[in-house]
């Protein structure tokens, strides 16, 4: 890679932006992460805990907790991620939330779903991203003691890595589809809906809908649509031309994922996350705006 | 000192995510590889306990005590006896259940007649013809 290439992706994720989207992008999160979380706690508020039935370490070093302490360290975890949406302490909040998140998905090979994954994902990157600077009660607070707000640019390089995540998940999911001759010419999308054949046909759906669905010749072209549709909002994102209607389709996307499949909070956790696609550029100056602390 | 440490923290993670996603390609379970919904797969296990006098028991028989449901609830592998869709994979559901019968082997202490555990496993790989796969825990 050339010096002048170097100096430009330096220039890029150095290059200050408004963090308006990451602290929009935090609220939601929050709520993403309890939400995820609470089964577990609820778990553990009843005695039971994921070493209570079959689980399989990542490695023998991996340090497990007493269960007193699991308990708690989950209900750290979720008082964490109301305070993170609430932009309560937020840096250590998103930190907190981020590594509880992080290490129960580690703690077995069966905690790890690509949802959770992608979510551990987006904390990492809220917790390194000074996101609550803006829409929080941190910057309410100070707003109260008469303090000036707090700088609400920052180098964009955790938005870029965000977005760089955002695309690869649609774009990994895509291209696994398009080179599995059995997703790209539809076998595997007509055999889920025929082994559902029972529900399909005891639903509210027209009858003409439902033999649409369990006609094979349908999945040849819809399973094509399914896989265009990824790689589309993975290539789409990332152009400024493209992005609206990127984030339109993936929105519609995730909704029908949703009313058809059960993803836990993948859906929900997808459609939050195209609000890094909101343009970061630093809003001009207004004259008499107080000039901000860096503090 | 600051834009090579950034410029290095973010070569790391575009690395390793590019990692992971080549990386689901061959392993069995596809961490952060992200593909979703991958088959249409299902699986059904019979699943024996085998004695030292060369008994061979199915465990939906309860035994010294345990439940196989209860030892094992994740991915499906609750019933095995019933077809299942393999969620993410035949691979990752196959990984699973041998990792389950060891771990089945390694918590059953009040068990001191099982030498190992045996699933015999019919797989069908989307619309392929179905395969059979035997599976065992390691000796007791």
């Amino acid at each position: 890679m050339s010096v002048a290439t170097l100096d430009r992706v330096d220039d890029a994720l150095g290059r200050r932006v408004s963090m308006r989207p990451l602290a929009l992008l935090r609220i939601p999160i929050g709520l993403i992460a309890l939400v995820h979380l609470w089964p577990f706690l609820d778990d553990a508020r009843h005695g039971v805990q994921y070493r209570d039935t079959f689980y399989e370490p990542y490695a023998s070093w991996y340090p497990e907790l007493s269960r007193g302490a699991y308990g708690v360290l989950l209900g750290v975890g979720a008082v964490a991620a109301v305070c993170m949406t609430l932009g309560l302490l937020t840096r250590l909040a998103c930190a907190v939330t981020f590594g509880v998140v992080a290490y129960n998905l580690f703690l077995s090979t069966t905690h790890v779903h690509s949802n959770r994954a992608f979510l551990t994902i987006v904390l990492a990157g809220l917790a390194v991203a000074p996101c609550g600077r803006e829409l929080s009660l941190d910057a309410w607070l100070r707003g109260r003691r008469g303090l000036p707000p707090l700088d609400k640019l920052a180098p964009a390089w955790p938005l870029l890595l965000l977005r760089f995540e955002d695309v690869t998940v649609y774009a990994a999911s895509g291209l696994s589809k398009l080179l599995d001759p059995d997703w790209f010419g539809g076998t595997v999308t007509w055999l889920r809906v025929v082994h559902t054949r029972r529900q399909l046909e005891a639903s509210p759906l027209p009858a003409w809908v439902t033999d649409l669905l369990l006609e094979r010749g349908f999945h040849t072209y819809a399973a094509k649509v399914i896989v265009l549709t990824e790689l589309f909002i993975a290539v789409g994102l990332c152009f400024r031309r493209t992005r609206v209607a990127a984030v339109m389709v993936a929105v519609c996307f995730h909704v029908a994922i949703q009313l058809t499949a059960s993803v836990e909070v993948f859906s929900y956790l997808a459609i939050a996350t195209l609000l890094i696609w909101l343009d970061p550029s630093p809003p001009a100056r207004e004259p008499d705006s107080p000039s901000p602390s860096s503090a | 000192m600051r834009v090579l440490g950034r410029r290095l923290l973010v070569a790391a993670v575009v690395v390793a995510q590019l990692f992971f996603v080549a990386r689901g390609y061959w392993s069995d379970h596809k961490e952060f590889g992200f593909q979703m919904f991958p088959e249409a797969s299902r699986w059904e296990a019979d699943i024996v306990r085998v004695t030292a006098d060369g008994r061979r028991i199915p465990i939906d028989q309860p035994w010294s005590g345990y439940r196989w449901e209860d030892l094992v609830q994740d991915w499906g592998l609750a019933y095995p006896g019933v077809r299942h869709h393999a969620d993410a994979g035949l691979d990752n559901q196959l990984a699973f259940l041998d990792a389950a019968l060891d771990w089945v082997a390694d918590h059953t202490p009040r068990d001191h007649e099982t030498r190992y555990l045996e699933a015999t496993v019919t797989t069908w790989f989307n619309d392929d013809e179905p395969e059979v796969v035997v599976l065992r825990s390691h000796r007791r």
